[in-house]
């Protein structure tokens, strides 16, 4: 009896060592996973605008992005409902078409969508039954290769010419050049380092314009530090701003107040400061190159 | 002859018992089981499935005020280490077995954690 117990007991212990050194393998297998955190399948330069081809890469981010295509309301609107686009604000509201009336708003004015949608949705806008300028496509597409190919390396440049265009001409040339994506990845993100950056020429300008100016800007530290350097070289966001200002700037290259029709360049009007009066003495200072006073 | 061949099997338990203790031993202390004593946030991130949760901390608002434990155990000392317990008990199993689903989701029992840790900090705001 005795016997038997212990050769219990035995096969008890040996099979417990087993199970360790099962366990100390396993926790071998994980440290070895951790040397790679993943592996760069694909390579994303700055024409990669295709944001599925960053998604083979970065399958999370590029999954919270497609989210942005389900259908999503709150209570102040949304696209709410069964139908393929989102209600008519101003069917909902007359009074806010009366109040757009002679305004393309008054034409079209829809709930919003999510980002993926924002380059379809500006393509079937019965707003495009009036007149509207290339410039549009700033903010609604992943312009920056036709702005550097429109420029001749240069966006600005680039930029500054696509107010002439037509939008439906643009769109064209958009289409044309395989680059007919809506804001993705690479506008805002670095293709070698993943590190924010701005891309977007009028944010550029806008900003370059607020730090030039005396306008105080105690939310921007950076714009404050470059100020007291001496001002030697025009301010450059990609270089000066801290991490926690870049992912607002990111945002605030589409999310903004801007001119944006046939009669100049695309512009945010913060030459003069961020407030409502600083726009206004902003505008009231500029002029077309005719020399006749700007209006919107 | 009945009494050598029960004078072997002793020794035989005793070579693996030892066996057991050394690997079990070197198992612990390779696999770093004391640093889960600690609050140092390097310690979360043994597991590599919690470098970018790690890496978003160090860029994020409150990376000079608060690390993981911070949020994410509650504050009273005795519920802390019970809560230390549970959950390394449940990630040890999970990161071993490779069965939980992706993305990581958050329990309700440790959201009701984080929601009382956020309004202990920021009590004087959100008192009710």
């Amino acid at each position: 009896m005795k016997k038997t117990v212990l050769l219990g007991i035995i096969v008890v212990v040996a099979l417990a060592t087993a199970g360790v050194t099962a366990l100390l393998v396993n926790i071998f297998e994980r440290k070895s996973e951790a040397r790679n955190p993943y592996v760069r399948l694909t390579e994303v330069t700055e024409d990669t605008t295709d944001p599925a081809k960053w998604g083979v890469n970065w399958p999370k981010q590029y999954g919270s992005y497609l989210l942005t295509a389900q259908i999503t309301s709150t209570r102040f609107g949304g696209h709410g409902g069964s139908e393929a686009l989102p209600e008519q604000k101003i069917a909902r509201d007359p009074w806010l078409k009366r109040m757009f009336l002679g305004y393309a708003f008054s034409i079209d004015y829809r709930d919003r969508r999510g980002h993926a949608y924002m380059l379809a949705d500006q393509e079937i806008t019965k707003r495009l039954t009036k007149p509207q300028t290339g410039s549009c496509l700033h903010c609604h597409a992943a312009v920056m290769p036709l702005y550097r190919e429109l420029g001749n390396g240069d966006a600005a440049k680039g930029l500054a010419a696509t107010y002439k265009y037509s939008y439906q001409d643009l769109s064209k040339k958009l289409h044309d050049s395989g680059h007919a994506h809506p804001v993705t990845c690479a506008d805002c993100h670095d293709p070698k380092t993943m590190q924010l950056r701005v891309t977007r020429p009028g944010f550029t300008q806008g900003i370059q314009a607020l730090a030039a100016s005396d306008a105080p800007v105690p939310h921007l530290p950076s714009v404050q530090r470059w100020r007291e350097g001496g001002k030697k070289t025009p301010y450059d966001p990609n270089a000066e701003a801290s991490r926690t200002e870049m992912r607002s700037f990111v945002c605030g290259q589409c999310h903004v107040e801007y001119y944006c029709s046939s009669q100049m360049p695309l512009t945010f009007p913060w030459g003069k400061g961020l407030r409502a009066g600083d726009i206004e003495k902003f505008w009231d200072a500029t002029k077309f190159a005719d020399g006749s006073r700007f209006l919107d | 002859m009945e009494e050598r061949k029960s004078s072997t099997a002793p020794w035989i338990l005793a070579v693996l018992v030892g066996l057991l203790a050394g690997i079990g031993g070197f198992t612990f202390l390779y696999a770093e089981g004391l640093s889960y004593m600690s609050d140092d946030p390097k310690v979360c991130v043994n597991c590599h499935i919690m470098t970018p949760q790690y890496d978003s901390w160090q860029k994020a608002s409150h990376h000079n005020v608060a690390t993981c434990v911070d949020c994410h155990l509650p504050h009273g000392f005795v519920r802390k280490y019970l809560a230390k317990g549970e959950n390394g008990f449940h990630h040890s199993a999970a990161f071993t077995l490779q069965n939980f689903h992706e993305p990581i989701m958050m329990t309700p029992k440790n959201a009701a954690i984080l929601q009382e840790t956020c309004v202990d900090c920021h009590s004087a705001l959100v008192h009710e």
